[in-house]
């Protein structure tokens, strides 16, 4: 189950609000490669996985992904404060003010809502291994992205760190991948489908305890 | 009469809309009670406060990324001692905070008069992140 701390994971300090910059950063709160869709991919996945460092992993990053989440919507709340209503209808924010005013709404910039569809569990190990890897590299390219189109400082801060994470959850999934590999015969790691296929696993922690780590 | 109540009402919710929740829980605009008036025990300074909650930012960032590395080398004793390490000064840092500023769970509601726990800023607001 998940707790909650009552503090953003890093925090988001914004002085200017800014509906152009809210415009294009709700991409990263409901988009195809945003927060939200990583947090549910992960979460979800890991049920049918086999090994226990893969569940952990998909668990622990998919509870960081949902504080990602909070912290784009923290962005998206501060940007959004005290606007001016000429303000709003001059900017490109206009078409998401007026069905959602300054409500937090998982949509994409280009106005379509989020999607399970951008989610991908194929309850096969490696498939869904893949899936995330391409998954963190995407989010990569679209925190670059906004960095590309936002000045203010006050916005970067939270984005650089955002981004960084995402580099690093990569990491930890290449780690999740060349495990599931220790665990399956080299000659052909297609041979069955750790995810479904029974008898063939082999966790690090048989016996539960730390010696089975020898 | 009752035309100028419902105009008062309106200008009100419109002034109120324009200003952040914390700004107007101030001026006791917000429709909840501002504690329960009985002495929380939440009697440290909001820089104090800030600094300690930054302070427990960092370590939990180390210790997240301790986690992460431990769910997939499960068998490193130098990762695990870390870990061991930032949690003992997790602790320390947390009950100060939670004795003195308030919770950072629902779990960690200290006093036992107020629910603190629902009092602003929320950690979206600008008052929560200074």
């Amino acid at each position: 189950m998940w707790n909650y701390d009552k503090k953003l994971q890093f925090p988001v300090k914004i002085k200017n609000p800014d509906p152009r910059a809210a415009q294009i950063i709700i991409s990263q709160l409901g988009g195809a490669d945003g927060e939200l869709a990583a947090s549910m991919r992960y979460l979800h996945q890991r049920y049918a996985m086999p090994y226990d460092e893969v569940i952990g992993i998909l668990t622990d990053v998919g509870t960081e992904e949902l504080a990602h989440l909070e912290m784009i919507a923290a962005i998206l709340y501060q940007l959004t404060r005290n606007l001016d209503e000429e303000e709003i209808a001059k900017s490109s924010f206009a078409t998401y003010f007026v069905d959602h005013t300054a409500g937090i709404y998982p949509i994409a910039a280009s106005g379509v809502p989020f999607d399970m569809k951008y989610v991908g569990i194929k309850g096969d190990t490696i498939a869904d291994l893949n899936e995330d890897l391409a998954a963190e590299q995407k989010a990569r390219v679209t925190y670059d992205n906004i960095l590309r189109l936002v000045d203010d400082p006050d916005i970067k801060e939270p984005i650089k760190f955002l981004r960084e994470r995402e580099i690093v959850h990569y990491q930890r999934f290449c780690d999740a991948l060349r495990i599931t590999q220790d665990h399956l015969d080299s000659k052909n790691f297609y041979a069955f489908n750790p995810s479904f296929d029974k008898g063939c696993n082999n966790n690090v922690f048989k016996k539960g305890n730390c010696n089975g780590c020898n | 009469m009752e035309r100028m109540d419902r105009m008062e009402r309106m200008e009100r919710m419109e002034r109120a809309n324009r200003m952040d929740r914390s700004e107007r829980n101030e001026r006791g605009e917000r429709n909840e009670r501002n504690g329960c008036g009985c002495g929380c025990g939440c009697n440290n300074s909001r820089d104090d406060c800030a600094s300690l909650l930054d302070r427990i930012r960092k370590i939990d960032f180390s210790l997240v990324e301790t986690i992460l590395f431990l769910d997939v080398y499960p068998c490193s004793t130098e990762a695990l001692e870390y870990y061991h390490k930032l949690r003992k000064m997790r602790e320390e840092l947390v009950a100060k905070y939670q004795a003195t500023c308030g919770p950072l769970t629902a779990y960690g509601n200290d006093s036992e008069c107020e629910w603190n726990w629902i009092k602003s800023p929320w950690p979206w607001e600008l008052e929560a992140n200074r």
